[in-house]
């Protein structure tokens, strides 16, 4: 009897022991943590300046990649969703080399700090197409006028990377990207201009 | 105290000469002086006192028969606790009638070189560990020599010192054998025969106590209180909610744990449980909202609905035998939370619309949630069978599950005290 009692003891104590242990476990959900705002563009257009951030006043932020034959474009776009401030601003960033066939390298390299010497510049008649960097910028209006750095010879502009760095989000790759430029726009029908200074901005390339 | 020569030597005397035997008495009078002390003999022959000691053994649920001895002894005044045997003899149990658990009936007879003694007993609650203080035994003791018997019918006490106290430690067939015993003492005085208190025997017969089955030890009869049950059923009972739109539902759920009774006596016992008991048709909310920004701005809220709670649930209560079937039972539960069962929501608004994504089932969120309740647990148990009880019972929180923070889900301070049925099977494992 008392082997039969203890043996029975010690079954509770299991028994016990593995409610107790099952109910170890334990969780909770995250503290929650209140984010900035990580793309940001600020700049003066034509005298006035402006600041946006996606996320903010109904702008957002959208990024694409765009593969033409041997050409990929890296696409930024901000986009003013009430066209209350402005309609929307792309900037393309082009590799000067054919693209490498793993495209976050490729992003890597083509979004390269202080390798944009002449990134608005049109090239030479003969010189190779591809040896350098493109950068065009588009800016369309609330009322849908379209404006382009690439249709402008440029001077006095200038075009910068400062910072980098990769970000991983949903499992898509991006990069944060710390940059200014100075430049022209134009608008190809009216031929009005636009003189867009001291942007200063933190976008995203890639999401892929 | 008596004085010698008086009632019993009289009687004893009457009764022989009315059935004109007495040459035979004293024939065997002088064979028992012969094989005894003098001091014995002499306390006989003065009819002072005679001690009487049946030690039987019965069954509680079988009609089982086993040796019985009869042991008369005699003894003089002092010392008051030293007793001779006068002669012994073996004897076989002529019957046991068993009623029920509760109750049985059992004759012996005995005998011994010179005295013949038939004695029956009745014992109510042969399920007891512990007999009641008294039992009647109703006792016929006759001298060989006359074979007139003597007739005692007299309520005696029990001698609880010796070892045949009724503990169901020995099996046979599977069946508990229920060891009796009863010591009785007469003395006859003025108003009849009176009742001896409790004294201590000095010597038992070893072939006696060979034939018996092994008395049972302090350690074996603390045991034999004890039981150890197997309990499963299931609990019924409202789910909570701190939603305004939804309701907790009335859900059942799975209850699964061991006992372990302690009898104080016939009817009064105790019972601690351990439960693994569970709760569900919950409708707990909590949620966490943060904001993010990436592309454009998120709106993220974590949310978590807790539907089942599981403790490990803790009642002792007291149990009071209403008789053989029905008992009731009554006390406090301490109900610890082990672990929650949750649907995981994550739903994410942005410029671009809504967006739910449904994370499935997770335990372990126990945020809100009082981790310790205690309450009050009231019972019934019906007694299927020696080893199977059906019971219901309700209990009753004394305080709340949730802590004030589950509550502002609605905005309003619900109270949550548990309220739940349960419907059981006890399965008595020994």
């Amino acid at each position: 009897m008392r082997l039969k009692l203890r043996n029975q003891l010690v079954g509770l104590l299991a028994f016990v022991g593995s409610l107790l242990y099952w109910g170890c476990e334990e969780n909770s959900l995250p503290e929650p943590r209140d984010g900035a705002p990580i793309v940001v563009l600020s700049a003066e257009l034509d005298g006035m300046s402006f600041s946006h951030s996606a996320g903010l006043d109904s702008v957002v932020a959208e990024t694409e990649v765009v593969d033409n034959q041997d050409l990929r474009l890296w696409k930024f776009s901000m986009i003013d969703q009430r066209q209350r401030h402005f309609g929307r601003i792309d900037l393309y960033i082009r590799n000067h080399q054919v693209p490498f066939e793993d495209p976050f390298p490729d992003l890597q390299q083509t979004v390269e700090m202080d390798s944009f010497n002449y990134a608005f510049l049109l090239p030479p008649i003969d010189a190779d197409p591809f040896q350098t960097k493109r950068v065009e910028v588009v800016l369309t209006t609330i009322g849908g006028v379209v404006y382009e750095s690439i249709l402008l010879p440029q001077q006095q502009s200038f075009f910068n990377i400062e910072s980098t760095q990769s970000l991983v989000r949903e499992g898509r790759q991006y990069l944060l990207t710390g940059l200014q430029f100075d430049c022209q726009l134009v608008n190809a029908d009216s031929l009005d201009t636009l003189r867009l200074r001291s942007l200063q901005a933190n976008l995203l390339f890639g999401g892929i | 105290m008596l004085e010698p020569g008086s009632d019993i030597d009289k009687h004893f005397k009457d009764g022989f000469e009315g059935q004109g035997d007495l040459r035979g008495l004293e024939a065997n009078w002088e064979v028992v002086q012969a094989g005894l002390p003098k001091a014995v003999l002499g306390s006989v022959l003065l009819g002072k006192l005679i001690h009487g000691k049946i030690a039987g053994v019965s069954l509680s649920t079988l009609s089982v028969v086993t040796a019985v001895t009869l042991t008369v002894f005699s003894t003089s005044e002092t010392p008051p606790d030293i007793y001779e045997p006068l002669g012994n003899g073996n004897a076989e149990l002529s019957a046991a009638q068993v009623f029920s658990d509760e109750y049985f009936e059992a004759q012996a007879q005995a005998e011994t070189r010179n005295w013949l003694a038939t004695s029956s007993v009745a014992v109510s609650d042969v399920q007891a560990i512990v007999l009641p203080t008294e039992t009647p035994v109703q006792a016929t003791l006759a001298s060989r020599a006359s074979k007139t018997p003597i007739r005692i019918n007299h309520r005696f006490r029990l001698l609880q010192s010796k070892p045949f106290v009724g503990l169901p430690n020995v099996y046979r067939d599977d069946c508990p054998i229920m060891p009796l015993g009863w010591n009785y003492s007469f003395l006859e005085d003025e108003n009849g025969f009176a009742e001896v208190p409790p004294h201590v025997v000095r010597q038992i017969d070893s072939a006696v106590l060979a034939s018996m089955p092994p008395a049972p030890n302090f350690k074996n009869r603390l045991l034999a209180r004890w039981e150890v049950s197997f309990i499963g059923g299931a609990t019924w009972g409202k789910g909570f909610s701190n939603l305004s739109t939804e309701e907790g539902n009335w859900e059942l759920s799975p209850l699964i744990g061991v006992g372990l009774d302690y009898n104080i006596n016939t009817r009064l016992g105790i019972i601690g449980e351990v439960h693994y008991l569970r709760r569900n048709g919950n409708r707990l909310r909590t949620s966490t909202t943060e904001e993010q920004f990436f592309l454009r701005r998120e709106e993220v809220t974590r949310q978590v609905t807790i539907q089942s709670l599981e403790y490990l649930h803790l009642p002792i209560s007291a149990r009071y035998r209403l008789n053989n079937l029905h008992s009731f039972t009554g006390g406090m539960f301490t109900s610890i939370l082990l672990n929650t069962s949750s649907e995981r929501l994550d739903v994410v608004e942005s410029n671009d619309g809504y967006q739910e994504a449904n994370l499935g089932s997770k335990k372990g969120y126990m945020h809100g949630l009082n981790r310790v309740s205690l309450g009050l647990t009231l019972g019934y148990e019906l007694q299927a069978s020696r080893r199977v009880a059906f019971g219901a019972r309700m209990n009753q929180g004394l305080n709340d599950l949730t802590q004030e923070s589950m509550s502002l889900e609605n905005g309003v301070n619900s109270t949550d005290l548990q309220r739940d049925y349960q419907v059981y099977v006890r399965l008595k494992l020994y």
